[in-house]
């Protein structure tokens, strides 16, 4: 008999410890599960790592005070109109640790932990300033070649985030577009928690088992979440992203207590 | 596309006639006269593509979707295009012989051949068929791209995106192309605030990245390539009315400038054509450089629904 994985958002961030590395799917503002990274700006956590695609989804936890260090490709509402003024601010006051990287080289770390090694090769990187800013990555020569390449150090997380079209109870869930690098972002995680719009009996999602990109056996729990994905983007449920309500978040975000505000109207609709 | 013809002896001729070079026929390679900066940047742009491209990515710019359309007409009619998110929400999707307008990015649903994801731009970008024209907030004398942050790295002025793919395009790409929608002093510094897009810094030049050098940076006043002998920044060639001078005065740093620089190439008749009857009857080309009223007249145009079946004629 298969486990019921499926929990409460409360649940997912009972799991979740002060100072856990959090890597969350999605990018930029496109298929974020917003309604954990709500629950856990609302919450008690402090002093979390957050690598990401990064939008509205780390924003919103700088702009909560739960982020101690920010491990990005790039932080920008892709799909959307605004931009990042939490994390902007957080960095023009040095009030952040970053590790900003490149889109490939913030994979190929994730890549390296997923295959439990301790770096990935790579020439994304070579002859930037990401090098420079980040003494802790390396160079080496080729083995074979003596190609000089960037050895980018595995970025492994104690949670994974990521929102789904459908789940079943057992683990499994749909995703109708782009995958992103949801795939590669849950196998460098020990735990991992995927909000879906639905969850649904097994025998429900056998009918389009070519969308299912996620396995039961990465999966620590499941939680239906609605417009899980919203102000941002979940093909094909919603394509548009609110950029009213990106303007509300805007304006809320560089105030404690208008934040505190806004949060909890968004949480009550 | 050489039409159909009868006979042994006409064929045998189309064909001769389609192994030269573009323009195919020279009653087309007639060069053209009255046209605008923007046509001039499309069909210089146009012709970087060939036959042995597989893919193209215009980035975020309207001229530069349209070049790419061009470019499909012309020399390079196997690259599909390739549109982000949007109207997809995060689903890329490669199009055949777009024809505006529509919003970069947004093409209409029934224009896509086929979803692309993120795992297959990178597949593309890390085997090197990936071309792409980017848009950096600034770009220096050793062909080096910031698109992170404005000012000091530690303690940035302003955080702007990230590096996002430029470290890895220039790195790994086929050819790449910096298209600049400004030409300002601020654009064009001797050092850029962070290297998001390795130039020729001493790493290319010690041969350590041998992949994604940068060909050339398109701005609305000019183009640069890069001076074989002294990888530095060359001013290849000026538009229609402007002078080196207003180059220099508008660029921070001093480029290599060849005592005779041309004018940024003339369109053919033919590709003037193709520009403004085939793919963009609207206009789209002028919205990223145009005034405010250039661009309302363009918008207004586009809004005018009679105009969508007449861009769009084989679709009902």
């Amino acid at each position: 008999m298969a486990v019921n994985k499926q929990m409460t958002v409360d649940q997912v961030v009972k799991q979740i410890k002060n100072g856990d590395t959090i890597v969350i799917g999605g990018w930029g503002l496109v298929r974020k599960p917003m309604g954990i990274v709500r629950a856990i700006a609302q919450s008690n956590l402090k002093d979390l790592t957050i690598i990401a695609l990064a939008g509205m989804d780390l924003d919103m936890l700088v702009a909560a005070g739960k982020v101690k260090k920010a491990i990005t490709g790039f932080v920008a509402f892709e799909g959307g109109e605004g931009r990042a003024v939490a994390y902007d601010n957080a960095r023009k006051n040095g009030k952040i640790e970053y590790m900003e990287l490149s889109e490939y080289m913030l994979i190929a770390g994730l890549k390296a932990a997923s295959e439990r090694i301790p770096f990935y090769p790579t020439r994304s990187g070579l002859g930037t300033d990401i090098l420079a800013a980040n003494p802790e990555i390396k160079t080496f020569k080729a083995p074979y070649t003596g190609e000089k390449l960037v050895a980018m150090p595995a970025l492994r997380a104690d949670v994974a985030l990521i929102h789904a079209n459908k789940a079943s109870q057992e683990g499994y869930a749909t995703i109708d577009g782009d995958r992103l690098w949801d795939h590669i972002m849950i196998r460098a995680a020990d735990k991992v928690f995927v909000s879906a719009e639905e969850i649904v009996p097994r025998y429900e999602l056998q009918k389009e088992m070519d969308k299912i990109k996620v396995l039961t056996p990465w999966v620590t729990g499941v939680v239906e979440m609605p417009n899980g994905a919203r102000p941002g983007t979940l093909f094909p449920n919603y394509l548009d992203a609110g950029n009213r309500t990106i303007k509300a978040y805007m304006d809320a975000a560089l105030d404690p207590k208008t934040f505190k505000k806004y949060l909890a109207e968004q949480t009550s609709k | 596309m050489a039409k159909a013809t009868k006979g042994k002896t006409a064929t045998k001729k189309t064909t001769k006639a389609a192994t030269k070079a573009t323009p195919k026929k020279s009653s087309k390679s007639e060069l053209a006269t009255g046209y605008t900066i923007e046509e001039q940047m499309c069909v210089a742009l146009a012709r970087e593509f060939g036959p042995n491209d597989r893919i193209a990515l215009s980035g975020v710019l309207n001229w530069t979707f349209v070049a790419e359309a061009l470019a499909q007409k012309m020399n390079a009619p196997q690259i599909p295009c390739h549109h982000d998110y949007s109207r997809l929400g995060g689903n890329g999707c490669l199009t055949e012989g777009p024809r505006f307008p529509f919003q970069v990015g947004n093409p209409p649903e029934e224009y896509p051949s086929a979803q692309v994801t993120s795992e297959d731009i990178f597949a593309l970008v890390l085997g090197g068929k990936w071309n792409i024209m980017m848009q950096p907030l600034q770009v220096d004398k050793q062909g080096n791209a910031n698109l992170a942050l404005i000012g000091n790295p530690k303690k940035p002025d302003r955080y702007f995106v990230g590096s996002r793919g430029l470290p890895d395009n220039s790195t790994n790409s086929g050819k790449t192309y910096f298209t600049l929608p400004t030409h300002l002093k601020r654009n064009f510094p001797e050092k850029v605030d962070f290297r998001s897009s390795a130039g020729w810094g001493p790493e290319r030049k010690a041969g350590d990245i041998p992949y994604g050098a940068i060909e050339k940076v398109f701005t609305p006043l000019c183009i640069f390539d890069i001076d074989p002998k002294t990888k530095q920044m060359r001013l290849a060639s000026v538009h229609k009315g402007v002078t080196v001078n207003q180059v220099l005065k508008n660029t921070g740093f001093k480029p290599i400038v060849p005592k005779n620089v041309p004018q940024t190439c003339v369109p053919t008749k033919e590709e003037l054509r193709l520009l403004r009857e085939v793919i963009d009857g609207a206009a789209i080309r002028r919205l990223d450089h145009g005034t405010a009223e250039e661009k309302k007249a363009v918008f207004d145009q586009i809004s005018d629904g009679t105009k969508f079946t007449q861009i769009y004629p084989d679709r009902k």
